[in-house]
């Protein structure tokens, strides 16, 4: 069973990103999770391709066939036709944002604190097409009213050069827990 | 005298939902007496599949044994009592104990012991296989199993509800089963409030979930249509469970392709295959049953479902004061990949720690538990009488009925829980004495 969320990935034959494009790449991820903390999502959302996808799959402990196993992390994920912890697209992200913004749920409303710090971010070229996958490790805290919560893990970005900025077109995050104490996803 | 709850079920006591005493009796008198939904059949349906599942506080593993019975047992390892399984889910010959090596198959039996004829001869192997749960059943491709070897049947404790859950689980001749799972995720909450909410809390929705209704238009029309009560109802039965549903017009029991909701029949292939079999959900569930579309609802005490979106949830309680959603999507076998696909895509648009709902009904329940922790609540009830007295019969749909946005299922569901609390005769373990 391979980790269909992995295995659209593009895994072999690539290049490191130039030292210029990597530190341009590192900076658009450090500007985007500043958008979130900030709280401008639509600034944010206008840093994904028209058709992108975001894919949270669930992960599960499973036991490991000794000498023969991978270790794969792969493994431990949902495949496509299971069920993911989340899937969006542009509309369901959308849709999100305008529930945020409404003022009207309480989830959100007073909003959380927020600080999201993102690391380990590792830049390779795909092909000539300037289409980048990049990785990077994440670790979110946020605070309100006495409840504090941190969530980590690694995301996997498919990103594609546009003019002298960047867009997201594919986020594939793998968590780093089975059980998520964690409502309202989105935004990793 | 007013215990937890008051005889009409109205007024409800906070310190239900934090008493650790309470949680202690709960662990016993309503998790070792209730018969709980531990997996589907799908989930193990070859010889040596297991699910690492929970009974109440209680981790149990659900396997299929080389004979291809279900077993239901304690996970752990009768030696020296280390946690046996750590794997949510596989296939395997035998369980090894990490710790010394002691085995069991598949069954629960103990297969071997590490240098046991030489250390221990007399060692009664029959003795000490891992902790079988007594009685295990399954219902339309649903596996519950009990603690207790008195229990009723299945089927008894499920009574009147059965007529109404075949609309969901009944409607053709081969079961659901497991399409998408299990997605878990926590709250800091009490765990009655969960199948109390799912159970027919429609009350909720306009307030909590107005932001929804804000950003999507169409799921606030479905949603008001649940509240509306020339469409909808809720109906309680004995034994504490319920639900809410829309019963449709004799004029649409044709074209009720049920019990999938509405806007998912957008898409040309799930219309289609609905339409397909429709024949067969007609002629088993005959015209009135066609009629129903039940929302969401709970089988006493924490399994709820949502037919709309073919949805279970187990409500797992992790102490006082937090709890384990865990969510199953269902389909039957026979369904195309793009079915599959609007039905999980449907549940994660709605439920789930990122659904457009479940967000806010979590920090609804999380912040119930800070406001009824408080120490000058303990002893001032909350409020649960929603139209109490309003209650109604039907001569051909067994339950007492309500007003859709009524509390009265959430009342059965607590009266329920009060009764079999205070229920005399059952031991620490749940035992009966």
């Amino acid at each position: 069973m391979t980790g269909a969320a992995l295995s659209t990935l593009p895994v072999a034959g690539l290049s490191p990103a130039s030292g210029e494009d990597a530190h341009a790449i590192q900076r658009f991820l450090f500007e985007e999770a500043e958008l979130l903390d900030d709280r401008r999502y639509r600034a944010w959302l206008n840093l994904w391709t028209p058709d992108f996808e975001y894919r949270v799959p669930a992960r599960f402990h499973r036991q490991q066939d000794g000498l023969k196993d991978t270790w794969g992390v792969a493994r431990e994920l949902s495949r496509d036709d299971e069920l993911p912890v989340v899937l969006h697209d542009r509309t369901s992200m959308e849709a999100q944002i305008i529930r945020i913004e409404s003022g009207r749920s309480a989830s959100d409303s007073p909003p959380w604190f927020t600080t999201r710090l993102i690391a380990n971010v590792i830049a390779d070229r795909v092909d000539e097409d300037d289409r980048f996958h990049v990785r990077s490790r994440f670790l979110i805290q946020r605070y309100k009213r006495g409840r504090e919560q941190f969530i980590a893990g690694s995301r996997h970005d498919l990103l594609m050069r546009a003019g002298d900025d960047w867009r997201i077109a594919r986020r594939t995050v793998i968590l780093g827990s089975d059980v998520y104490r964690w409502a309202s996803f989105a935004l990793i | 005298m007013m215990r937890w709850v008051s005889s009409d079920g109205s007024l409800i006591q906070p310190a239900i939902y934090h008493d650790p005493a309470v949680y202690e009796q709960e662990m016993s008198a309503i998790f070792g007496q209730s018969w709980q939904f531990v997996g589907m059949t799908s989930q193990v349906a070859n010889p040596g599949d297991f699910f690492l599942t929970r009974m109440g506080a209680d981790e149990v593993l659900l396997t299929r044994d080389e004979s291809g019975a279900l077993r239901v047992m304690l996970n752990i390892c009768r030696h020296r009592g280390y946690q046996l399984c750590q794997a949510e889910r596989g296939n395997t010959k035998r369980f090894v104990c990490p710790f010394h090596g002691w085995s069991y198959r598949t069954d629960g039996s103990l297969e071997a012991v590490p240098l046991g004829r030489k250390l221990c001869p007399d060692l009664d192997h029959g003795e000490f296989g891992l902790v079988q749960v007594p009685r295990v059943e399954v219902y339309r491709g649903l596996v519950f199993a009990c603690f207790d070897e008195a229990a009723p049947p299945l089927i008894e404790v499920i009574g009147d509800l059965g007529f109404y859950l075949e609309t969901f689980l009944g409607r053709r001749d081969q079961d659901l089963i497991m399409i998408g799972g299990v997605q878990k995720w926590k709250v800091p909450a009490n765990w009655k409030i969960g199948p109390d909410g799912m159970g027919g809390d429609f009350y909720h929705t306009a307030a909590l979930h107005a932001s929804t209704f804000v950003a999507s238009p169409s799921l606030r029309d479905t949603i008001k249509a649940m509240g509306d009560p020339e469409l909808a109802r809720n109906i309680s039965f004995p034994g504490g469970h319920g639900f809410n549903m829309l019963l449709l017009p004799e004029t649409a029991a044709g074209e009720t392709l049920f019990p999938v909701e509405p806007r998912l029949l957008e898409v040309p292939s799930v219309r289609e295959y609905f339409t397909a079999i429709q024949p067969e959900a007609l002629d088993r569930l005959g015209p009135l049953r066609a009629r129903m579309k039940i929302n969401t609802g709970t089988l006493f005490p924490n399994l709820s479902y949502s037919p709309g979106i073919f949805t279970l949830r187990l409500t797992v309680p992790a102490g006082p004061g937090q709890i384990e959603n865990w969510c199953w999507v269902l389909g039957y076998a026979d369904m195309p990949a793009e079915v599959r696909e609007t039905l999980r895509r449907a549940y994660l648009g709605v439920f789930g720690p990122d659904g457009c709902l479940e967000p806010d009904d979590a920090e609804a329940w999380t912040l119930v538990n800070e406001g009824t922790g408080h120490r000058r609540m303990r002893d001032v009830p909350l409020f649960a009488g929603m139209g109490l007295g309003m209650e109604m019969t039907h001569p051909a749909m067994p339950g007492l009925h309500h007003h859709p946005l009524s509390e009265g299922v959430s009342r059965g569901f607590y009266l329920q829980w009060q009764e079999m609390m205070m229920r005399k005769g059952t031991d620490a373990q749940g035992g009966r004495q």
